[in-house]
């Protein structure tokens, strides 16, 4: 449904889509990368806000530039947060509806399916200007879905949602996505994305890092050491119990904060359910408990040293 | 009833509280000027050429041009601005529908309010009796026209840069620069200006045609009232299908968003 040829795109001396060659078809496929990897570009590119500075990119075999006939099948949810105010929920809904050419009946019907698919038909009717960061990301994914696109194309749907909206907006998603429709979503978290789909994109400084399934970039990660920090009241004890675990392949004790440890291991998954285990054994008192590397930089600074 | 909706939500748009409440201030100066005048002097005024005066300068030679700078680069920076352009862009309605909505919205607010600015500066100056006299009702007929001639001119201007500071300050420096200064330059300079033809259109007499300065007896070129006609409607249709074109084809997306 979605081609990018040799795609680059140039702002000037910067650049911000580098030679990405893909191509996109039904299901949900994410679009991952830290921020300023070129994911907004690259959407940008796809929804025919921009044009290529070099190759193609075409939708359904058509230029999307400015082309109504790509809209028509389209829906896009921007990551900007502005909308229009002075309007309620549902005006704004209408109004994307009648743009897209539905009328009568039908355009009543697919305007309420919208809202309560996104679950907003209670505040549909309130000004837009008072909704919450979250409601507003929800009344931007009615007004992407009210035409019932073949495509559907999403800039960080999941930013301002609680867990709950979130687990909602990816069922939603995939329900779409089983009619045989093309969901596109960008996001800078993994882990949000790994749950709705194995089909993934990476971007990183403007470039296709990697394509394909989640779990072969995941077993490309695995490969390197994965770093996780510990607090606790009795440190030195800890690292005795964490060493003597098979998952784990070092433990440093923190030369700046004497009740920090940083364990290394090389199997994430068998760690993290040994862990828990082993200190309810042994009754430690853990105060904090993060991984530096469970963020999307990490992961890239993994796959670029792959 | 797609442009329909196009235009309405134009409307809606361009009469944000904090963009009418600047218009409020244009339509009013020349009303408040003239009743300031009026006050203050009670004889030896002469109260038709006092509303011509008013009507030249102010009404259509500062609120007319202001108001379609203002209006007609809103159209679309607007929307820029707030970024929320990204909407309706992604649509399938041809771009320039798009932008023919937003400019007839613009010219009808500027329009209306031009007409208000004007009865309000008649009824305080001539009242009902001196319409006639005075032209007004070929005056306020003439402000449509140009506003549309006006408001082509800026948006394109808008259209070419896709800001707003740029076309702002380009319509504050030629409504208040060239419109007032250039049909005051002796030759042949006047025929540059859109307001000479106005003028013409509307048979507003300015100062210099009142007194026949140098300036004005230096012009070589006679302007006859269908090239005024034919100039300003020119104008009008050239400037907006550049405008709708140049739309169709160029990118426009918020300024931090392509950084």
């Amino acid at each position: 449904m979605i081609t990018l040829e040799r795609a680059s795109r140039w702002y000037g001396q910067v650049i911000g889509l580098n030679d990405v060659t893909c191509s996109i078809g039904p299901g949900i496929t994410a679009l991952l990368g830290p921020n300023g990897a070129g994911k907004s570009s690259m959407l940008k590119l796809i929804t025919g806000q921009l044009r290529p500075t070099t190759g193609k990119v075409t939708m359904f075999g058509l230029d999307p530039f400015a082309n109504p006939n790509v809209y028509n099948r389209m829906g896009y949810c921007p990551e900007i947060e502005s909308a229009y105010d002075e309007v309620t929920g549902r005006q704004f809904v209408s109004l994307m509806a009648t743009l897209a050419g539905l009328r009568g009946e039908t355009h009543k019907r697919s305007v309420t399916n919208a809202l309560q698919l996104v679950d907003m038909e209670s505040a549909a009717n309130r000004k837009m200007g008072g909704y919450s960061k979250g409601m507003r990301q929800r009344i931007k994914v009615a007004q992407a879905i009210v035409h019932d696109p073949q495509v559907l194309i999403l800039d960080e749907p999941f930013n301002g949602l609680d867990p709950v909206s979130r687990r909602d907006m990816g069922l939603v998603l995939s329900n779409l996505a089983n009619q045989g429709k093309c969901v596109l979503l960008s996001s800078h978290i993994l882990h949000e994305v790994e749950q709705m789909t194995s089909t993934v994109l990476m971007l990183y400084k403007g470039r296709l890092l990697a394509s394909g399934n989640v779990r072969e970039i995941r077993g490309l990660i695995d490969r390197f050491p994965h770093k996780i920090s510990v607090e606790s009241d009795r440190v030195r004890e800890l690292a005795e119990h964490l060493i003597s675990l098979e998952s784990v392949i070092g433990v440093k004790l923190d030369s700046t904060n004497r009740s920090r440890l940083e364990i290394e291991t090389s199997t994430p998954d068998r760690f993290y359910s040994d862990f828990p285990a082993m200190v309810l054994e042994h009754k430690f008192q853990i105060t904090r408990f993060y991984s530096p590397d469970n963020n999307l930089e990490s992961v890239f600074h993994y796959l670029i040293q792959g | 009833m797609t442009d329909l909706i196009l235009y309405q939500s134009a409307i809606r748009d361009l009469t944000r509280p904090k963009r009418l409440f600047w218009v409020c201030v244009l339509i009013l100066i020349a009303p408040a000027l003239a009743l300031l005048v009026r006050l203050s002097i009670h004889n030896h005024l002469d109260i038709a050429s006092f509303y011509q005066q008013l009507c030249s300068t102010i009404v259509y030679g500062f609120v007319l041009v202001l108001l379609s700078v203002l209006f007609a680069t809103g159209a679309i920076t607007s929307e820029l601005e707030q970024k929320t352009i990204v909407y309706l862009l992604t649509r399938p309605v041809a771009r320039w529908r798009i932008l023919l909505a937003k400019y007839l919205a613009a010219v009808t607010i500027a329009t209306l309010a031009a007409w208000l600015s004007l009865s309000l500066l008649a009824a305080i100056t001539i009242g009902a009796q001196g319409l006639a006299a005075a032209h007004f009702w070929l005056q306020m007929g003439i402000i449509p026209l140009g506003v549309l001639a006006y408001s082509g001119v800026f948006l394109f201007i808008a259209a070419l840069t896709g800001r707003t500071l740029v076309p702002l300050g380009i319509g504050i420096f030629y409504g208040f620069l060239w419109e007032t200064i250039v049909p005051e330059l002796p030759g042949n300079f006047k025929v540059a200006s859109l307001m000479t033809y106005l003028h013409l259109m509307a048979k507003i007499k300015t100062q210099n045609q009142d007194s026949g300065s140098l300036f004005s007896t230096a012009s070589t070129f006679h302007i006859t009232l269908s090239v005024a006609w034919l100039v300003i409607l020119l104008t009008f249709i050239l400037s907006l299908m550049a405008s709708l074109m140049l739309f169709s084809v160029k990118e426009y997306v918020p300024r931090e968003e392509t950084a």
